[in-house]
């Protein structure tokens, strides 16, 4: 009993979830953040069931490189996140469009 | 290197040392240095000249071609400066210094206290190195050089008061009409260097078949001997240099220059220089006869047309101007009919008579202080003896009145006509006979309006000009009266002539150079046969015209002028060339580099190439520039776009 | 007859949902963290089911302990009312209704049994220990995946830098440097200061 399918259909309904939290929260970065790492969640997971659904251990490894990458992803992007509300005194991702053509 | 090449060396150079020296040294030498050192250069090289005859004609040298510098080699063709002395070179040149001498003479007198005093001497040395350049040639190439140089030195000439309106304007569209001539004689030269190779003449000459024998498609499915093209394009070239209809409307404006310079340069040298190329080039016309008839046709035309056109213009040296197109149409129609000697005899007395008319008309025109409208003239003979006796003289040459050099030259011209076959001969024969009434009516008119009847002048005490400008006068008139009588024999000698080893006939042409022959062999016969011609009293009938009209009763031109008065519009409009030229090219011009100035620059390069390019990059980066928002939801949200756009394809495809 | 698997799996999988559509929907950041460390805990328990042990332990402790720890400290840093509102969330529903029905519909192509029944599956794992367990993972991480580890080491070793030079408040002299010395000089009552406050309605 590997369960492989309802894992999948799991992976694909965070994943989902984390998109649309994604664009209905589109103004805080905090939440932007968490929504990524929901969709790294959903992703490992799928990463994992088919690990012990083909008993290779390749997807595991994947997984923790995913985490460690994420990580450092979360780290630096709360640091910018930081630094952004230090200066501007806001969250508000409406307030950083420097980027506009 | 042999002595002949020297002389050659000397005639050819020694006009262009002249003219660097007063031409650079202006300042140092001062006027009397000007004409000094250009005078002695100009002598050197007649002395060079008439050594020349003397080897060529009296001493049987034969004919030298040699070439003095390799001035550059592209792959097998070589441009060389080279001389080809011959008897027609050797003519010209000889022709060419004469005149210039006296014509340098001649300035002293006439171009005194100008402020461009030594540019003209400097210009009048380098118009005689060019041409002698144009006429000691041995290949296309430095012919086409001395045909530029000639016409430069005579656009500055002409424009040699350029601070006058009527100068300046005159001088450009003497430039602009000799660059359609050229641009038809370069594509000659061209296509004789591609179909043969070579520019050399002998080299060219060589090949006369197989220009015979190829044919070039001019337009899809028509096509025509190439000799055809190539003799048609130089004389094209002729046909600006010698200034026919209908390129010859530059001449009369050309009267704006210093009145030697007509005489040297727009009657007796560079004018007939289109005369001497077909000359030189008779082994290519001789087998192009369509191309003769069409030189017969203008030539002929223009010796009537531009005569009668003469009858009517008031300025001397309008008239004279006029003339020399008349007898310019002389020659060229002598060329057309194969008669080359005669074309060449003809230039020859026309250069004497020519300038010795133009130079006495500017002999009148400095006595009357720069007045050159004949209706304020009349009488001048009893104040001034030495230019009438020799206006005279060249009027009688120019009438062709025996035994002046004109009779000769120009009953030979009207006999070789008659006796040719080509299509237009009848046209041409016509239009020779009236002209030879009509030369005779203006040049007696003008005679009469300035020598005779009461003096009109009103401008201050007429005094015979001095020796500088009567010395000239004096021995032009000789070379009018004598030169036709000298030359005619050996001119029309039938085997051993003076130019027959020159110039190639086709034996039909050969059987008409031999039959004009007949009566000089026999002696003086000649002036007796004058009489059996019906040029002459046509000739006779022009002077009595003129003699009623402008002696006995001078209403007479007004009722002519009056009763044909259309006729005597269109002359007066120079049968419209002028404006025909005004309309069609400059207004036709005008309008369509306006349209193109307006479409194809301001519309399609400024506003749809330039600006358009310019505004679609920026409605485009405008467009785009949307997409850049610099909000983080909006990249997602096109990530997840592409996402799902990248599952559907993925799904079905 | 339902097995215990099954029966934890479902389990835990309505919790992991339940948890994460908290996350997204939570108005207050602070509840939105605690629900992101719930669906992480959940997640883990399922990831324990597929026998990867080891990751399941890294993702409560390094997840669980570190980085939402991080994000805690990070949300709680700021003020509840400079979080901006949600404004114009409906605009955007057609949108989301047609790409959840892509992702919906490329879920249901890909997940149909067909698509796996041929491929080579085992039922179950009998090694002498779990497949993912730390020894396995080891194994395998410090020979075939040598050089991505080593490559990992230095992302975070990278990260840590990053983020330290990000957050400094003053760069001295383009160098950050320890001071040992006010480190140990330092005395409680100059870092922190205690106000007495009424307490605040909400």
């Amino acid at each position: 009993m590997s369960l492989l399918i309802e894992y999948l259909v799991l992976g694909a309904v965070l994943f989902v979830i984390s998109l649309f939290g994604l664009i209905i929260n589109r103004k805080n970065v905090i939440a932007l953040l968490m929504c990524i790492e929901l969709m790294l969640l959903a992703v490992n997971t799928n990463f994992v069931a088919f690990s012990n659904y083909y008993h290779d251990l390749s997807g595991q490894i994947f997984v923790f490189f995913v985490l460690a990458v994420a990580a450092a992803e979360s780290a630096i992007g709360l640091a910018i996140f930081v630094l952004m509300y230090r200066s501007r005194a806001t969250v508000d991702l409406d307030a950083m469009a420097e980027l506009k053509g | 290197m042999k002595p002949i090449h020297i002389i050659t060396e000397v005639l050819v150079f020694s006009p262009l040392v002249g003219a660097i020296i007063s031409g650079l040294f202006a300042k140092k030498i001062g006027p009397r240095g000007a004409h000094y050192i250009t005078i002695s250069y100009v002598f050197c090289a007649f002395i060079a000249a008439c050594a020349l005859v003397n080897l060529s004609y009296f001493g049987n040298v034969p004919s030298v071609n040699f070439t003095l510098y390799n001035w550059l080699s592209t792959g097998s063709t070589n441009f060389q400066v080279g001389f080809l002395v011959d008897r027609l070179s050797i003519m010209m040149a000889f022709i060419v210094t004469f005149i210039s001498l006296l014509v340098h003479i001649y300035s002293i007198g006439y171009m005194k206290g100008d402020k461009g005093y030594q540019r003209f001497f400097s210009y009048v040395s380098l118009f005689t190195f060019a041409m002698l350049a144009l006429v000691m040639a041995n290949n296309c190439m430095q012919l086409f050089f001395g045909w530029e140089g000639v016409g430069v030195v005579s656009y500055l000439l002409i424009g040699f008061w350029f601070h006058r309106d009527s100068a300046a304007s005159g001088s450009l569209k003497a430039f602009l009409v000799n660059r359609v001539g050229d641009f038809g004689f370069i594509l000659g030269i061209a296509a004789l260097l591609a179909s043969t190779g070579s520019l050399d003449y002998n080299k060219i000459f060589l090949h006369t078949q197989s220009l015979v024998s190829h044919s070039v498609n001019i337009l899809p499915h028509v096509s025509i001997p190439l000799i055809d093209l190539v003799c048609f394009c130089l004389f094209i070239g002729a046909m600006g240099k010698s200034a026919q209809i209908p390129l010859h409307i530059w001449l009369p404006e050309s009267m704006e220059g210093p009145t030697p310079i007509s005489a040297l340069i727009h009657a007796a040298t560079m004018v007939t220089a289109g005369i001497y190329m077909i000359t030189r080039m008779s082994p290519l016309f001789e087998y192009a006869p369509d191309v003769l008839n069409i030189i017969l046709f203008i030539g002929s035309s223009g010796a009537l047309l531009l005569g009668l056109v003469g009858l009517v213009q008031n300025d001397i040296k309008k008239v004279v101007a006029y003339s020399t197109l008349s007898q310019l149409g002389y020659m060229i129609a002598a060329t057309g009919a194969s008669a080359y000697a005669v074309g060449m005899f003809h230039l020859v007395t026309h250069a004497f008579f020519k300038a010795l008319l133009f130079l006495g008309a500017g002999s009148v025109i400095v006595a009357l202080h720069h007045e050159q409208d004949m209706r304020r003239m009349g009488g001048l003979r009893h104040y001034m003896p030495v230019t009438f006796w020799t206006f005279l003289i060249g009027t009688l040459a120019l009438t062709a009145v025996p035994p002046f050099a004109g009779f000769f030259s120009k009953d030979a011209i009207i006999e070789a006509v008659s006796l040719s076959e080509l299509p237009c001969a009848t046209w041409a024969i016509f239009c020779l006979n009236i002209g030879a009434f009509v030369t005779s009516l203006y040049s007696f008119r003008a005679l009469f309006m300035t020598f005779f009847g009461e003096t009109r002048y009103t401008g201050g005490k007429i005094t015979e000009s001095t020796w500088t400008i009567c010395l000239p006068l004096f021995l032009l008139a000789i070379g009018s009266i004598c030169s036709g009588y000298i030359l005619a024999p050996s001119i029309f000698m039938p085997l051993d002539g003076l130019l027959s080893s020159v110039i190639y006939l086709s034996p039909d042409a050969a059987n008409v150079a031999n039959d004009l022959a007949i009566p000089y062999t026999v002696g003086d016969g000649v002036f007796f046969e004058a009489f059996e011609h019906l040029p002459f009293w046509l000739t006779l009938l022009g002077f009595i015209t003129a003699y009623y009209s402008y002696i006995v009763n001078k209403d007479f031109p007004n009722i002519i002028a009056a009763k044909f008065s259309l006729f005597y519009r269109v002359l007066i409009a120079k049968f419209g060339f002028d404006t025909f030229n005004e309309w069609f090219f400059v207004k036709g011009l005008k309008r369509i580099s306006t349209s193109c100035y307006k479409v194809g620059d301001m519309l399609l390069i400024d506003k749809i190439l330039v600006h358009g390019s310019a505004n679609e990059v920026l409605s485009a980066s405008g467009f785009l520039r949307k997409f850049q928002t610099g909000y983080l939801y909006h990249y997602t949200f096109g990530m997840v776009l592409g996402l799902a756009i990248f599952i559907l394809v993925v799904l079905y495809i | 007859m339902i097995d215990i698997v099954t029966l934890v799996f479902y389990q835990f999988a309505v919790i992991l949902l339940v948890a994460a559509t908290l996350v997204v929907v939570s108005k207050n950041p602070v509840k939105s963290v605690l629900s992101l460390v719930l669906a992480f805990f959940a997640s883990s328990v399922l990831w324990m089911l597929q026998q990867a042990e080891f990751l399941s332990l890294a993702l409560i402790f390094v997840y669980i302990g570190a980085v939402m720890t991080l994000f805690l400290f990070v949300v709680l840093m700021i003020n509840a009312d400079k979080i901006p509102s949600r404004n114009r969330v409906w605009a955007f529903f057609p949108f989301l209704i047609a790409i959840a029905s892509v992702f919906v519909y490329a879920f249901y192509r890909a997940f149909s049994p067909d698509n796996f029944s041929s491929l080579q599956s085992f039922s179950s794992y009998d090694g002498p220990t779990m497949l993912g367990s730390a020894e396995n993972i080891s194994s395998v991480l410090y020979t075939d995946y040598v050089i991505a580890f080593e490559l990992v080491a230095i992302l975070l070793l990278i990260a840590i830098i990053a983020s330290i030079a990000l957050s400094k408040r003053e760069v001295q002299a383009g160098r950050i440097k320890q001071r040992i010395s006010n480190q140990v000089a330092a005395d409680p009552k100059s870092r922190i200061r205690m106000v007495k406050m009424e307490a605040e309605d909400k």
